[in-house]
């Protein structure tokens, strides 16, 4: 088996990133980047510093070699050559199913600044899949609580007079029950 | 490819000393928002300026929107929640999304005057705006007891589905149907069709059914013009027919049926000099996987002239894997029992019984009912009992007390339920009659493995002691299988198995 293109990831901070062209490439951004022959020496993305970058690409590389391995299992199979070795690549597959979604639900487990700097990484970079990861996790974590609550959690400052709020809460008055 | 794992950081940082979640582009909060319920995502507005307006934002670049909350419909007056629905489809629009999902639940006593046509209106839009699944629903505050009281349905226009579009979903409650032909080409690709308290008739039924060669799934609750009902769908894989109470009649013609549910009255032919005395028709439904037969709650019956319809129903759907029955139909049975002769059901594996009430009377309906029908392979039987206030005192009442050693007066039916695995009583208090219903059911069913008594919550709940109690009686009874593990639990700690049917239309509402 050849050896994986590989491609090198410059973050804001001048850190070097060397990964597989199938991890990168989750990014649409780097992807149109590669597409248009940008990548000599290295493709700068001049909004993502190396702590967020590392984090996205450890998302990037699971992801990637889990679409590989499925991937990979699905030709075995089509091609019908051994079918002890397809069924058991199968298996495999199934289980990277359910080791991803742990994967993905222990990855977001961070502290709320990391996962605005995920956040916003993910969608500079337009990782579609860890930008709903993201975006959910956000949003489980807001569900349930009460405005005061809420606010408490992501330091949102209340810069309502009381009459403004008074009118919100009663144009939502359902919501707050 | 080795991904380097950077330590998980455990707890979140407690409060955060910068917001910069507000201070996130509105498409990203959009998509959060996007991520809540309605309600949740409403509750953000009184966070601060920057949030007052951003969840009808999202919602208005949604292609999906669901106002079916019951707090959207119930706690507040229907005209502001109209008007929080107009404003959306408005932003909607403007913003130009797909529209593929519209469903809308509205409390509306006063709803064909108020704002009835806003509402044929956001149908009309939504339509033709090429949404796919479309329920409104004006009937929510209309509570079960109005089954029978006059309310007002807000008539839709007829030209409303004469033109083709995408639908595929439709469901409509509090409506009236009668100037809406059924052979509209805007209903004709429906593959669901949902019609709840609606204005409708046996003739309507018909022919919308006839007219949507592909529905799949038919619904009709609570219309209350529906006398004879007459159902033929080469598709139809699920049919729901729930408190229409005025139905005397049914004859369904679906081979593809896999799930059926009826719960209303006794039907039976109400004409005395009708020859045909059964009133239900079933052609073959050999794909029937689950069967729903309750009679809870609804009017008052007429033993002497019903019993022969309910046996007939309940053949017509005996074959099913699943099957959920009631008490009033286990009288039924029991009254049969002279006149009739029992039947098989051949494919049963799993059986419910509705029990609202358990006195001795209906601890040997339920030996009568396993002496009419023969159920071969029956694997599990759920019996629910009535939650809520515990029952009277009249001899079935609550009990670790004086007189209960008496030997037990135990049916004496000569059946086996030879693949019976599992029991499962839920809201059970310890009452002597339920003691007697488990002393006979335990003793026919030599391969149980686990007997399971959820207790009841709330009102009535029991203590430790009387659960222990409960455990060692149990455990003391002679059964047919020692093997059979007994538990005894609080609904809290109950993680076994439930049974297929777990809506219980009797509680609906």
């Amino acid at each position: 088996m050849a050896s994986p293109a590989m491609v090198t990831l410059i973050s804001s901070d001048d850190a070097r990133f060397e990964v597989t062209e199938a991890a990168a490439t989750m990014s649409q951004t780097i992807r149109h980047m590669i597409e248009d022959g940008c990548t000599d020496g290295g493709i700068p993305l001049p909004n993502v510093p190396a702590r967020t970058l590392a984090k996205v690409l450890e998302y990037c590389n699971k992801h990637a070699a889990a679409t590989a391995a499925e991937s990979s299992a699905a030709g075995g199979a089509a091609a019908g050559s051994d079918s002890g070795s397809s069924s058991s690549a199968d298996s495999a597959g199934k289980d990277d199913g359910v080791d991803l979604a742990s994967f993905d639900k222990a990855f977001v487990e961070v502290d709320t600044d990391t996962l605005y700097d995920l956040l916003l990484a993910a969608n500079y970079l337009d990782v579609k899949t860890l930008l709903d990861l993201c975006c959910q996790k956000v949003a489980d974590m807001i569900r349930g609580k009460t405005p005061e609550q809420i606010r408490q959690t992501f330091g949102i400052k209340n810069d309502f007079s009381p009459e403004e709020e008074e009118k919100i809460r009663k144009e939502n008055q359902w919501a707050f029950e | 490819m080795e991904s380097r794992h950077t330590s998980k950081r455990g707890a979140m940082a407690a409060a955060a000393a910068e917001d910069r979640l507000s201070g996130l582009p509105d498409d990203l909060l959009h998509s959060i928002l996007r991520g809540l319920p309605l309600k949740h995502a409403a509750r953000t507005s009184a966070l601060s300026r920057r949030w007052a307006r951003q969840w009808l934002r999202a919602l208005a670049s949604s292609p999906a929107i669901d106002f079916t909350d019951r707090g959207f419909a119930r706690g507040q007056p229907p005209a502001r929640a109209a008007a929080t629905v107009s404003r959306w489809l408005g932003l909607h629009a403007e913003y130009g999304a797909p529209l593929d999902v519209f469903r809308v639940a509205l409390g509306s006593d006063d709803a064909a005057s108020s704002f009835g046509r806003d509402v044929v209106g956001w149908v009309a839009a939504a339509v033709a705006r090429g949404a796919r699944d479309v329920e409104m629903d004006l009937a929510q505050r209309q509570g079960a007891d109005n089954d029978h009281g006059s309310s007002t349905f807000l008539e839709l226009p007829g030209d409303l589905f004469l033109a083709k579009n995408a639908l595929e979903r439709l469901a409509l409650g509090g409506f009236g149907l009668r100037a809406v032909p059924p052979g509209a080409a805007g209903l004709a690709g429906l593959r669901s069709l949902s019609l709840s308290h609606a204005d409708v008739t046996d003739q309507a039924v018909q022919a919308v059914v006839s007219n949507c060669v592909a529905l799949e799934s038919l619904s009709l609750r609570r219309c209350r013009h529906l006398t004879s009902v007459r159902i033929a769908g080469e598709k139809l894989r699920v049919l729901e027919l729930v408190r229409c109470p005025a139905v005397r009649r049914l004859q369904v013609a679906a081979p593809a049926l896999e799930s059926f549910a009826f719960h209303g009255d006794i039907v039976c032919s109400s004409d005395p000099d009708e020859d045909d005395a059964a009133a239900v028709h079933f052609g073959a439904t050999p794909a029937l996987l689950d069967a729903y037969l309750s009679h809870l709650g609804s009017g008052d019956y007429d033993d002497d002239r019903h019993d022969f319809a309910y046996s007939n129903f309940l053949e017509c759907i005996a074959h099913a894997n699943i099957l959920t029955l009631c008490s009033v139909g286990l009288l039924h049975i029991d009254v049969s029992r002279g006149f009739a002769i029992g039947f098989d059901a051949p494919n049963l594996q799993e059986l419910q019984l509705l029990m609202p009430s358990l006195g001795d009377d209906d601890v040997e309906r339920v030996s009568a009912c396993f002496e009419f029908i023969v159920f071969p392979i029956l694997d599990r039987l759920f019996i629910r009992l009535l939650a809520g206030e515990p029952p009277d005192a009249s001899g079935a009442a609550a009990s670790p007390a004086a007189g209960e050693d008496e030997p037990d007066i135990v049916p004496n039916v000569d059946i086996l339920l030879d693949h019976l695995t599992l029991i499962k009583v839920v809201n059970i208090r310890g009452t002597r009659c339920e003691l007697r219903l488990l002393r006979f059911l335990m003793n026919r069913a030599p391969a149980l493995e686990q007997l399971l008594l959820v207790t009841v919550e709330e009102e009535g709940a029991l203590g430790d002691e009387e659960m222990n109690a409960i455990q060692m009686r149990v455990s003391a009874m002679r059964t047919a299988s020692p093997e059979a593990r007994v538990t005894v639990c609080r609904p809290g700690e109950d993680g076994s198995r439930n049974p297929a049917h777990t809506k219980f239309y009797h509680e609906w509402e």
